[in-house]
């Protein structure tokens, strides 16, 4: 009859069950917040509670207390942040306006227009590099590059204030409604 | 003899009803070409009528024009690369009676209008990108005209396109069109005073979605089966009378007709049937709901975070929960129907002399933990909820609830199908001749 016998085993056995227990304690202590994949069909925005599409727009917060809010544009993001306690945040997530890889929004690119149409209107688009970002403000023949750490200081306005409608549309004493109209690039109605 | 005449008067019908019911196109690939030069040819304010035929290609309208065909139904525009089909850049133009089917630029309107007062008439767009976009164009309108999705009916409809899209675009009709199976049937993006008035929505995300936007006009309208059915968000001064939408209920995030950010809108007899939510109202402020009816939907009202609404006169019947609200104090709810309200009426005066109070327990549970959701309505929730009774005076109450109903106020039918009538007569005469053909064949029995 065979015994076991721990002793007879091979020292790169022993070596192997440290190592994976080692990864395991370390996984255990360690928090690594990953993004979710976006659902169009259950999805919707933490804010607005617009549909979230599954595009270059989608934001993602994964809370330390194990929650995943979803955001169909940057702004509602930012608004989520600036209403609610940053303590909660584990990791927010941005998306690559190409490729639609998920970026920690600390460490993404932005480009901002009024005219960029966004689900919210926020004008707010993310790249995961500065080239990226710059070489679509050259083809777009506008926009202005952030880094994250600028990006915090945008206003978050959408490209018409409810304020400003007041102005915009109106119908005068004479009865007569007036408009101003606002600038837009004749092509662009993607 | 009888029978073979039977034969032939049966293939003759046939013949003379196909010939009726199909359009009669010619293929004509030299005439893109053709239909440029015709209108470059064309006077300004003159009237061009276009030869029967399929036109293919791109085209740009430059001059104030009515464009229509030679003969109704007899003139296909067809995509051909991914620039809109017609392009009209100039104002006062007038387009009728056209069909137009763009298939190859997923990225491009089919119609795009830069003009102002331009007319779009008894049009047909089938389309894989956008329907019609109107883009800093004033005063045009959009009548009687037919936008379907024109992909594959796989393909889920947050990949598809828009079906009217306005932006920065003021004072624009739209009116009995029938928009089926797009992104948004409607969108209107910082265009005011716009009037949505009598279009049949099916199949699509939001019936009519409204961003930004000032004084429009929603009434009258019929949506079913679409994620919702009227998205209003960040608006003020909006109208939303008269419409019906209905089996808005597919998706987990559908409801009849979302509010939010909402200020001095009037939502008023308008039925909400059979829809997940009937009114989704969040982050709205003095707004009025008036006589509507909210019947068979999983929530008939959900409210978050709104103040100073006026409710009153509005029916919740048959739904599986009528109210459910967090965070909404301060509205005037008072005269309203609810069928789960078992009110006391000491003065007889048909209404309660009891509050009617919607518990926000589950509301602001479900905020916390949103898998508490499955939950909803169980025995041990309803406990909870008769237990939770803190800050009761700041919960949203009728303080004066109807005791009866009153009859629900009818909203005209609408067929969704255009197509109905055409195929419903057409069936009825083969099935007459197919039963005549049998009587008149049959074998006797011997």
């Amino acid at each position: 009859m065979k015994h076991f016998n721990i002793s007879q085993r091979k020292p790169t056995v022993y070596l192997a069950i440290i190592v994976l227990v080692t990864v395991l304690f370390l996984q255990a202590c360690g928090i690594e917040y990953q993004a979710q994949a976006i659902n169009e069909e259950t999805d919707r925005c933490t804010v607005c509670n617009m549909a979230v599409n599954d595009d270059a727009h989608a934001t993602q917060i994964a809370t330390v207390d194990g929650k995943t809010l979803k955001f169909d544009d940057i702004g509602c993001m930012y608004k989520w942040m600036s209403e609610n306690d940053p303590k909660q945040i584990g990791m927010a997530f941005v998306r690559d306006f190409h490729d639609l890889s998920w970026l920690n929004y600390e460490e993404a690119t932005y480009v901002y227009d009024a005219t960029f149409k966004t689900p919210m209107a926020y004008g707010v688009l993310s790249f995961k590099d500065s080239k990226s970002a710059q070489l679509y403000v050259k083809e777009q023949g506008k926009g202005k590059v952030w880094s994250a750490e600028e990006l915090k200081n945008h206003d978050w306005k959408v490209n018409r204030e409810m304020k400003k409608m007041h102005n915009t549309s109106n119908i005068n004493m004479e009865g007569q409604k007036t408009h101003s109209q606002p600038s837009m690039p004749m092509n662009d109605y993607k | 003899m009888k029978r073979k005449k039977m034969a032939y008067l049966t293939v003759l019908m046939f013949l003379i009803l196909t010939s009726l019911t199909f359009p009669r196109f010619v293929q004509s690939e030299s005439r893109d070409q053709n239909l440029q030069l015709l209108l470059a040819d064309a006077k300004p304010n003159s009237i061009v009528y276009i030869p029967p035929g399929i036109y293919k290609g791109a085209f740009t309208i430059n001059k104030p024009l009515k464009i229509m065909p030679l003969q109704k139904g007899t003139v296909l525009l067809l995509q051909t690369n991914d620039s809109p089909v017609l392009h009209i850049k100039s104002n006062n133009v007038s387009i009728s009676d056209l069909q137009i089917t763009a298939k190859t630029g997923r990225n491009s309107p089919a119609l795009l209008v830069e003009g102002d007062h331009v007319n779009l008439d008894r049009l047909y767009v089938q389309t894989v990108g956008m329907g019609i976009a109107f883009r800093n164009a004033n005063h045009g309108a959009v009548f009687d005209t037919v936008i379907e999705w024109g992909g594959s009916p796989t393909l889920p409809v947050m990949e598809r396109r828009n079906g009217i899209d306005l932006y920065h675009s003021h004072d624009i009709l739209l009116i009995a069109n029938r928009i089926q199976g797009m992104f948004d049937a409607i969108y209107l993006e910082n265009s005011d005073q716009t009037v949505v008035r009598e279009n049949q929505i099916k199949s699509s995300r939001y019936g009519v979605h409204c961003m930004y936007t000032n004084g429009t006009v929603i009434e009258n309208n019929y949506g079913i089966a679409n994620i919702t059915g009227a998205m209003v968000m960040a608006v003020q001064n909006v109208k939303i009378t008269n419409n019906l939408f209905e089996r808005q209920s597919e998706n987990v995030n559908s409801q009849g007709i979302l509010l939010f950010d909402a200020k001095d809108t009037v939502v008023v007899n308008n039925k909400i049937e059979g829809n997940r939510v009937g009114f989704y109202i969040e982050q709205s402020f003095n707004n009025h709901f008036e006589n509507n009816d909210v019947l068979f939907n999983f929530i008939g009202i959900q409210m978050l975070e709104s103040q100073e609404n006026l409710f009153r006169g509005n029916q919740f019947i048959g739904n599986v929960v009528n109210a459910s609200s967090r965070e909404s104090e301060n509205n005037e709810i008072y005269g309203n129907y609810w069928d789960d309200f078992q009110g006391i009426d000491f003065d007889g005066d048909g209404k309660s002399d009891t509050q009617y109070a919607i518990n926000p327990f589950f509301q602001g549970l479900i905020e916390k933990r949103p898998a508490f959701q499955l939950l909803f309505q169980s025995p041990s929730i309803s406990f909870l909820e008769d237990l939770y009774q803190s800050n009761r005076s700041k919960w949203t109450t009728d303080r004066s609830a109807l005791m009866e109903p009153k009859p629900v106020t009818y909203v005209k039918g609408r067929s969704i199908d255009q197509s109905f009538g055409a195929v419903g007569f057409l069936s009825i005469i083969f099935l007459t001749f197919s039963c005549l053909t049998v009587y008149y064949s049959r074998r006797k029995l011997v």
